[in-house]
């Protein structure tokens, strides 16, 4: 089932022309990934998808409802920035019950919030002000707090950024287990190693146009590499006029 | 939804450390009210350490020296010569030098010399108390001493010291008449009745202006702003929550501030609470000036987050408070020191248009009965802060709010 279908999507800021026409789809349960260096346009993407951005040209439809329909949208989505903070003055568990607000109405809400509180696994911390986590308790509050809802696509820009490998091993572990159930992900990240273990299909993007969209596999079959640096490389030192 | 975000706004920004803070400051301010209250009685009380060295002996120097001596310290006048000048020179005074030949020159239609030797506590405002109340008793004891003399020539009418009955009778400002009031009396009363208004609004904008920009430039840094703006939510609620919450927080800081503030000002009050009270304002006054304090703050509030949106980060929130500090600074000194009907008129439109300007002006308008001008002034505000919404809410529809890019599309797209 197609869950995201991106077509032609252009995005300008001013003369800069951050997306330049890119197109490509997700499916249901499906961990699709957004590669490409810095500045090459992910976040611009991401945010566009998240209702954040509006698009300067194109189409997008997020289960089926056109990127117009943000309230709709943004009832079915969840999105983590790269480098999110959280609000320091609050208690970790206020913070979580914040975002449940918005979401969940009645009694469902504890039970949203108890998810929560299992995804963290802060225990106790959470009853601590967040100006007191380090960064790795922070990224998993704000994973916690963007898979609690049960969203039906969560988009993750950088998700596991400037984390130790067990705290990033433990998100990355979180976000497969969560696609297993049904959850739809779009992930950004430029840790090429990261992405090979979580994704099942990725685009490349460079200079705000997707170069190569594919199964994992099948690129490294196609390009005859071992990781996806290579293909990236590979692909970017081809088409380099891009 | 809009609750949920104004709760949030106030949890995050009422903190314990700010409460504290600001419970300190307001202690702070109370003690130095009470200080002054001391310092106030002091004067009260007219006694300083007067030494008088009568080197004439004689009678007019004796008759001039027991009047002196009555603004001495009763304490002090106990005391050997060696303790009065070691408490002299510990607390201050003065020695009061009666020369030789005192009386044969007021005889002789000269004048007496008195020597004064003042000895200062120190240079600072209360340090000079002393001083001032060995000055009233100089003035006191010659007006006696002059009494004395007439006296003596068989002048018994005092009256020739001051021949004159002069009586206030009415006071006229703005067709309003004031019976049998000294116009700085009247001043006194107003100034008393009407300084805490300006002081309140500037308050109230200073803290919880402050901290909706601070808080607008902690959303951009952390990105937090990106997360909520992708919730469920109509951004025209998270505009609204924010100005709410932080207005919420400003009146409880306010009052907190207020409580030490008062305390402070019950140090300056002087004779004027008792000898002139007009009770003025009605119920339905006050909630006039609170509806046009309340619908201020909330055009503060808008303000101050719509230069919140230009701050990148924290750091740069802090210097984007400046400006609405001095817009309040404006009709806050102006109108302390001229009546706005008495403002020139470029002057009057920058002081109308300062939505700060109405309510610092509200009570000596209801005083005047000047209702008219009370109702344009809320209604400005009114139309101020909707506006001010309305501009919020299109930034909020933009990328700006986010890029800092494609503020030229603000005005194309729809309003709500």
């Amino acid at each position: 089932m197609e869950v995201v279908k991106v077509e032609n999507l252009q995005k300008n800021f001013g003369k800069v022309e951050a997306l330049r026409g890119i197109s490509f789809e997700c499916f249901k349960g499906e961990i699709f990934g957004l590669i490409g260096p810095n500045g090459a346009g992910k976040s611009t993407c991401l945010r566009i998808l998240s209702t954040i951005l509006s698009k300067s040209g194109g189409e997008v439809k997020i289960f089926d409802y056109d990127i117009s329909k943000k309230m709709e949208i943004k009832k079915i989505i969840s999105y983590l920035p790269e480098d999110a903070g959280a609000y320091k003055n609050l208690k970790g568990i206020d913070y979580l019950k914040f975002f449940v607000n918005f979401f969940i109405d009645g009694k469902d809400r504890e039970k949203t919030l108890e998810y929560g509180i299992e995804l963290s696994s802060l225990n106790e911390r959470l009853n601590d002000k967040i100006e007191t986590y380090s960064k790795g308790m922070v990224r998993r509050l704000l994973i916690a707090r963007s898979l609690m809802v049960e969203p039906k696509l969560a988009i993750l820009d950088e998700p596991t950024s400037g984390l130790d490998v067990i705290n990033a091993t433990q998100i990355r572990d979180i976000i497969k287990k969560k696609a297993k159930e049904g959850t739809t992900f779009i992930v950004s990240s430029h840790n090429m190693l990261e992405v090979d273990y979580l994704c099942d299909r990725i685009s490349l993007i460079n200079n705000g146009l997707i170069v190569e969209s594919g199964n994992i596999g099948k690129l490294k079959e196609k390009y005859k590499a071992q990781n996806i640096e290579e293909i990236f490389v590979k692909v970017v030192g081809v088409k380099n006029d891009f | 939804m809009i609750f949920n975000i104004i709760k949030k706004e106030v949890k995050e920004l009422l903190t314990r450390s700010t409460i504290i803070s600001l419970i300190f400051v307001s202690f702070i301010l109370g003690s130095i009210g009470n200080f002054v209250s001391k310092a106030e009685e002091g004067v009260s009380n007219r006694s300083a350490n007067i030494i008088v060295d009568d080197k004439d002996s004689t009678e007019l120097s004796e008759v001039f020296s027991s009047l002196l001596l009555k603004f001495s310290d009763k304490d002090f006048l106990e005391k050997s010569l060696d303790e009065k000048i070691k408490r002299l020179e510990h607390e201050g005074g003065a020695i009061l030098i009666l020369e030789k030949g005192f009386q044969d020159s007021i005889l002789k239609g000269g004048k007496g010399d008195v020597k004064i030797e003042w000895v200062l506590k120190g240079i600072g405002l209360y340090d000079f108390i002393s001083s001032d109340i060995i000055g009233n008793g100089l003035n006191y004891s010659k007006n006696d001493l002059t009494k004395y003399l007439l006296l003596k020539k068989g002048i018994k009418d005092e009256n020739i010291l001051e021949p004159l009955k002069l009586k206030n009778d009415n006071v006229k400002v703005k067709g309003k008449v004031f019976k049998s009031v000294d116009p700085k009396l009247l001043y006194s009363f107003l100034g008393k009745q009407t300084n805490f208004v300006p002081v309140i609004i500037m308050m109230l904008l200073i803290m919880s202006g402050g901290m909706i920009i601070s808080s607008m430039g902690m959303e951009k840094e952390n990105k937090t702003l990106e997360t909520l703006l992708t919730m469920p939510v109509e951004r025209r609620d998270i505009v609204l929550g924010k100005i709410i919450g932080g207005g919420f927080v400003g009146i409880i800081m306010a009052s907190i501030y207020m409580i030490g503030f008062y305390n402070y000002m019950k140090g300056f009050k002087g004779f004027i609470s008792n000898s002139f009270d007009i009770k003025v304002f009605s119920i339905l006054d006050y909630t006039f000036i609170g509806v046009s304090i309340f619908l201020s703050l909330l055009s503060g509030l808008s303000l101050c987050l719509l230069l919140g949106i230009f701050a990148k980060d924290y750091k740069s929130a802090q210097t984007l408070t400046m400006p609405v500090s001095i817009l309040a600074l404006i009709p806050f000194f102006l109108t302390m020191f001229k009546d706005f009907d008495s403002l020139s008129l470029p002057l009057k439109v920058i002081v109308f248009l300062i939505p700060f300007s109405h309510p610092m002006m509200s009570l000596k308008l209801i005083f005047f009965e000047q209702y008219r001008m009370l109702f344009y002034g809320i209604a400005y505000n009114l139309l101020f802060f909707i506006l001010l919404s309305i501009i919020l809410v299109k930034i909020f529809n933009t990328d700006y709010i986010i890029t800092g890019k494609g503020f030229e599309k603000l005005f194309k797209r729809r309003f709500f």
